[in-house]
This record gives C-alpha cells, sequence and structure tokens, in this order.
C-alpha cells in the first residue's frame, strides 16, 4: 500500500488526544512518504485539548517548516527520519455563540404557527431539556440531537460555503472525493458527545456534502476507532443543573451504558456498515481513569479551556489503529469489519509490549526508542530540560568537532522548536526542578504494569532521569548497544556514532536542508545503534 | 668528535612518546553536552601542557643521562648544543605530528588540538 495522501479526523476531547498520540507517532517516523491531511472537528472552539493538538500540529509543522523557503509551510514528505510525514490541518467547529440552545438553532423557538408542527416534530425526538441546554461546549452526551446537528453542519458548509472555516472543509472533503482509494480514519469516543454523535454520520455528511458540491459520490475508504469507557469525571450536582442552560450535562455515571448501548448501535446499523470499512474496538478492562482527581472541581467540566486532559494509552492504541487502517494493503469485505486484540492484563496490571501495538513491531522498536533516546539525550545530555533551554546547539557542537559545519546556519528558533518538541513528547523541568510528564510520561502513568520500555525509563525524579541508559531499553540482546554502561558512556557512545555518521543523510529521501540533514543523522545514528530494520512501504 | 645522531633519534622518540600520552589523554576526556562544552579547550590545553614537559623531559634527560668526555670540552659543547638542538626538535616535531594528526585523525578528540571548534 502506499498512498501518498491520507486524512484523519478527530472528533471532540477524545478524539483531540487520539490526534495527539497520532502526531506523536508522525514525530517518531512512522508515515514516511506520507502527506496527513488533519481535520479537527469539534464544537467546542475553546476545549483545552483542542488548542494543545493544534499547538502541537504547529509546532511539528515549524519544525517541519523549510528556513530557506518561508512558504514551504510544513515542508515535504520524507523517508527514514523523525518527523516524516507532512501534515495539513483543516479547522472545522459548528458555529455555537455562547448561550445558543437547539431551539434558537432551529429556529423553532418562535410562537408562531409556522414553526409549531416544526417544534412539535422535535418535541417527538428530543426532550425540552435536550433542546434548550448550552450547545457552546458541544452535545454533553445527547447523540440523537449531536448526530443531526453534525450532520447539518457539514451539509451546511457546503450550502454556505461563505466562512474562510466552510470554504476549508468543503476543500477537505473534495479533495477526498478526487480519488477513489482516499482512506480517511477517524478518531472519537462513542460513550461521549461529539465524537459519539459525529462518528456514524460523518461519512454520510461527507458524501452529500461532496454531491452538493461537484455532484460526485464519495468512494473513500473510512475507519473509525470505537473508544468505551476508560475515563470518568465529577458528577453533576443538582445546583449546577438548575443554572439556565445547564440541565443537561454528561454524567459520566452513565459512561458504561452509554458505551453498551453504542457498540450494539455500531453492530447493527446499516448506514455505519454500509459507509465503514474497518472499525476498531478499544477497550478499557479497568477502573476509569479520574480526570477530576487532585482538580479540585466542585461541578463537571462541560469543556472549555479547563477541559485539558492527560493522555491515555488506549488513546494511543486508537493512533496505532489509524496506523494499521492505512497500512492495510486491501479491503475484501463490502460491509464494516471489526477488529479487537487483547493485551495481557492480570488483575489490573498490564503487560504492553510493541507486538501489542503494531504488526510491524522492529520497525516500531526503532522509532519509538529511537525518539526516545534521542529526546531524553537532548533533555539531559545538552542540559535543555529547563523552561527556554534548547539542546540541538549541542548536537551542532558535536558535529563540529567532526568537522561538519552544515548545521551553523541553524537558526535560535528552530533549535527552540525542536527541543521543546522532545520536551512536550517527554518531560520538561519547571523552575524548581520538578518534572513535568511530556505526553509519554501520561500515557505510562495511565496504566500500571509494563508500558514497552523498562519502568526505571520513567523516573519522576530529574536525578533519576539521568541515569537513564538509554542503550539498555530494547529486550533484544542486539539493540542493547549500552549494556552494562552507565549513562555517561552511553551519552560517549552515541556522541562518538553520531559523528561518524556525518556523511550518512541521503537526501533525496531524508531532506537536503540543514535542520533536516540534522534530525535525519540523529535518526540513523540511533538506528544505526540500535540494529533494528526500517518501517518501509 | 661525537656522534650527535642518536641525541636527535631520542629527541624524535620524546615527541612521539609525548604526542601518544596525549592522544591518549585527548580520549580519554569525554565529550560534553550542552551550548558550551569544556572537553575541546580541555584536550588542546594538555596537548600544549605536553608540549612543554615534553620538550623540558627531553631535555632533562639529555643533560643527566648522557655521557659527557670530561677531557673534550669541544665535543662536551658539541653534545650540549646537539641535546638544546634535540629539544627544540622534540618540541617543533611534536607541534608538527600533532599538527597532522589532528588534521588527518578526524575522530573529534585529536582533533580538538589544532581545530578547535566548540
Amino acid at each position: 500500500m502506499s498512498q501518498d495522501k491520507i486524512y484523519v479526523i478527530g472528533i471532540g476531547g477524545t478524539g483531540m488526544r487520539c490526534l495527539e498520540c497520532f502526531v506523536h507517532l508522525c514525530a517518531m517516523g512512522m508515515f514516511d512518504n506520507k502527506e496527513i491531511n488533519i481535520l479537527t472537528l469539534d464544537t467546542d472552539q475553546a476545549n483545552g485539548n483542542l488548542s494543545r493538538v493544534w499547538q502541537l500540529i504547529d509546532l511539528y509543522n515549524d519544525i517541519k517548516s523549510s528556513t530557506e523557503k518561508k512558504e514551504d509551510r510544513g515542508g515535504k514528505p520524507l523517508k527514514n527520519t523523525f518527523f516524516s510525514a507532512k501534515l495539513n490541518l483543516t479547522k472545522f467547529a459548528p458555529n455555537y455563540p455562547e448561550g445558543l440552545d437547539y431551539l434558537q438553532l432551529a429556529q423553532i423557538s418562535n410562537s408562531d404557527e409556522t414553526t409549531k408542527i416544526n417544534r412539535d416534530l422535535a418535541s417527538l425526538f428530543l426532550s425540552e431539556e435536550a433542546q434548550s441546554f448550552n450547545l457552546t461546549h458541544g452535545y454533553r452526551a445527547q447523540t440523537h440531537l449531536g448526530s443531526q446537528l453534525m450532520y447539518h453542519a457539514i451539509v451546511g458548509a457546503a450550502k454556505n460555503r461563505k466562512t474562510d472555516e466552510e470554504k476549508a472543509l468543503m476543500k477537505f472533503i473534495e479533495d477526498i472525493g478526487e480519488k477513489e482509494d482516499r482512506r480517511v480514519f477517524i478518531f472519537g469516543s462513542v460513550f461521549g458527545g461529539t465524537g459519539a454523535s459525529s462518528i456514524p454520520v460523518v461519512p454520510k455528511a461527507f458524501d452529500d456534502a461532496l454531491y452538493m458540491s461537484k455532484g460526485m459520490r464519495m468512494k473513500a475508504k473510512f475507519g473509525a476507532s470505537l473508544l468505551t469507557e476508560y475515563f470518568k469525571f465529577t458528577s453533576p450536582n443538582s445546583e449546577q443543573k438548575k443554572k439556565k442552560g445547564e440541565s443537561v450535562i454528561a454524567d459520566s455515571s452513565y459512561f458504561t451504558l452509554n458505551s453498551q448501548a453504542a457498540m450494539q448501535f455500531y453492530q447493527k446499523d446499516p448506514t455505519v456498515k454500509a459507509t465503514y470499512k474497518n472499525l476498531y474496538c478499544i477497550g478499557w478492562p479497568v477502573d476509569p481513569i479520574d480526570f477530576s482527581k487532585n482538580k479540585n472541581e466542585a461541578q463537571t467540566i462541560t469543556g472549555g479551556k479547563d477541559q485539558k486532559n492527560q493522555c491515555h494509552i488506549t488513546e494511543l492504541v486508537s493512533a496505532f489503529a489509524a496506523y494499521d487502517f492505512i497500512y492495510t494493503k486491501q479491503f475484501i469485505n463490502s460491509e464494516a469489519e471489526y477488529f479487537f486484540r487483547e493485551v495481557p492484563c492480570d488483575q489490573g496490571v498490564f503487560n504492553f509490549d510493541f507486538e501489542d501495538l503494531s504488526d510491524q513491531a522492529k520497525g516500531l522498536k526503532n522509532k519509538f526508542a529511537g525518539l526516545y533516546s534521542v529526546a531524553l539525550m537532548t533533555l539531559t545530555f545538552h542540559k535543555s530540560a529547563q523552561e527556554g533551554a534548547e539542546g540541538i546547539t549541542g548536537w551542532i557542537n558535536l558535529a563540529k568537532r567532526f568537522e561538519k559545519d552544515v548545521f551553523d546556519h541553524l537558526d535560535l528558533q528552530s533549535k527552540l522548536n525542536i527541543t521543546n518538541y522532545f520536551k512536550i513528547f517527554l518531560f520538561s523541568l519547571n523552575k524548581s526542578g520538578d518534572i513535568i510528564p511530556g505526553w509519554l510520561y501520561q500515557i505510562k502513568d495511565s496504566c500500571q504494569g509494563k508500558f514497552l520500555l523498562p519502568a526505571s525509563s520513567f523516573a519522576n525524579q530529574y536525578s533519576q532521569i539521568e541515569k537513564i541508559n538509554a542503550g539498555e531499553l530494547l529486550p533484544d540482546e542486539e539493540s542493547k548497544w549500552g549494556k552494562g554502561k552507565n549513562a555517561a558512556d552511553c551519552a560517549q557512545i552515541f556522541a562518538k556514532e553520531f559523528g561518524g555518521k556525518k556523511d550518512s543523510v541521503n537526501q533525496d529521501e531524508q531532506g537536503g536542508e540543514a535542520k533536516e540533514m540534522l534530525i535525519a543523522q540523529l535518526f540513523n545514528t540511533i538506528s544505526s545503534l540500535q540494529k533494528l530494520q526500517r518501517i518501509s512501504d | 668528535m661525537v656522534s650527535t645522531v642518536p641525541v636527535y633519534i631520542i629527541s624524535a622518540a620524546f615527541a612521539g612518546v609525548f604526542l601518544l600520552i596525549a592522544a591518549i589523554i585527548s580520549n580519554a576526556i569525554k565529550f560534553e553536552g550542552g551550548a558550551n562544552p569544556k572537553d575541546p579547550g580541555k584536550r588542546k590545553m594538555w596537548f600544549w601542557i605536553l608540549a612543554i614537559i615534553g620538550t623540558i623531559a627531553n631535555l632533562l634527560f639529555g643533560l643527566f643521562t648522557y655521557y659527557y668526555p670530561e677531557n673534550n670540552s669541544y665535543a662536551k659543547s658539541q653534545l650540549i648544543t646537539a641535546i638544546g638542538i634535540g629539544a627544540g626538535i622534540c618540541f617543533a616535531l611534536y607541534i608538527v605530528l600533532g599538527f597532522v594528526l589532528s588534521a588527518t585523525i578526524k575522530n573529534g578528540k585529536i582533533n580538538n588540538w589544532f581545530h578547535h571548534k566548540k
């Protein structure tokens, strides 16, 4: 399978966190030579998880962008290097101004006779409370209402095509419709509001929007993650429900029930079965993680900037579901196929291994442990974990000692961007020297037991992190390039290998700009040390 | 008349031995990370320290270990002159060989002797 363009959609808070995981897989170099078009679809524009994934994609694109050709935003797809995929971001949000409810949106709040029939019709399907809650923070687990509104928001964009967001969405949809074999993967949960409402209707809405715009039918292949309950939060109290527009609030105590009902729907619904090719069922067999823990929340956070939850391993599993979908050679069945895979779990203690996440375990090990090692050494060996510090000059200085001056002209902002990405990926230090967990730490913290790398790889004190042996991360004997050595000696081995790899960059595949070559040289160094095969198309 | 050739050979040997010591010390100094690593400076410093120590050692070795003919002041002065020249040769050879090695063995450590880049 050598799809050049891939389409990935994140919907709702969970969808955004899955997207975050997906972007980190891109940073590891899991999607060589791919141009990935990402759409964020959320009703809640102020959502903390949404803004976090936007910032992450922006940072990724800053790293990829050409420093020579300023118009070349996001760079180009590369191969066998970190940050190999090119990402294009499209944002779309149904426009629900603060305080807007269904009655106002559907224009059935007037009391004249002409709208009475419509109001009666709406009341047949939607309770009074569902029609009158504030839509700004999403669909609040009211999926029957949410599906209708999301469908109309998408089709409405095709009709109106006025705002920049509507135009961008239509360009995204038309681009998918251009070729028959385009693949679209959707991230979202099935137990919440926006994602659960949208997953069933997005393929149909895209198809109808494309037909309205171009007179063509959508022939792209759709896949989605069906994430069932894995988190909970403070349940709403009666005081909160009494407030205007707050009579309906997603209550996490119903998430199990919601999940069960949703899975029955996905198993039987003819539209879903006809429009999707692969559906990945992702569950969580132990107690849901409490997103309200240690936050002192008196009320349910329905959305907004405060909804900025840490990432969870199920979201990483979803990102790997997308990987599987993208690299599936061909789809044989005309109807949706359902996929699941088990991970060893004994009394709530997991044993996650690379083979549990991907069939391309060797390549994954190389890229996953590779980015971890490079990030770790940039932050510790080059002492750049503190806020505002950068560790790329350290690598450039090292390269200079091996008579390689090609990286000399890398600007400070590029160095800061790459270092900042490593901090987001792994960890950073605050002013008092305490660890701020990065994405990978958050994923590890979300489950008990083994998670891919040795437990010592996730030490939570800087003095311990400095002692992590990057050369002993992987279980394979041939990959233990620092066996029996300490962290400082490993850094020496890496530094020497890095210097020796100075002419190893294939500029056609790995990029010819100073920034791309530096990243590629780091990739080549760790790949050579780990002695693992690379993933190829 | 005394032969001064062995004096020069020993001086050359001194240059070689001290160059070897400088190479061993340079390789033992670990790469430092960060924006302002001190290790290239340390290697350079040790190279020059050993250049001086090597020259002085060569001079002292000549002055205290060679046999000086007591009854032949001309030969004695010839030998002392040769020791002085030998020390100069030792120093010059050490520098020249060090420069050549630094330019040819670009392993990032010996290279620092003359190509001091951060």
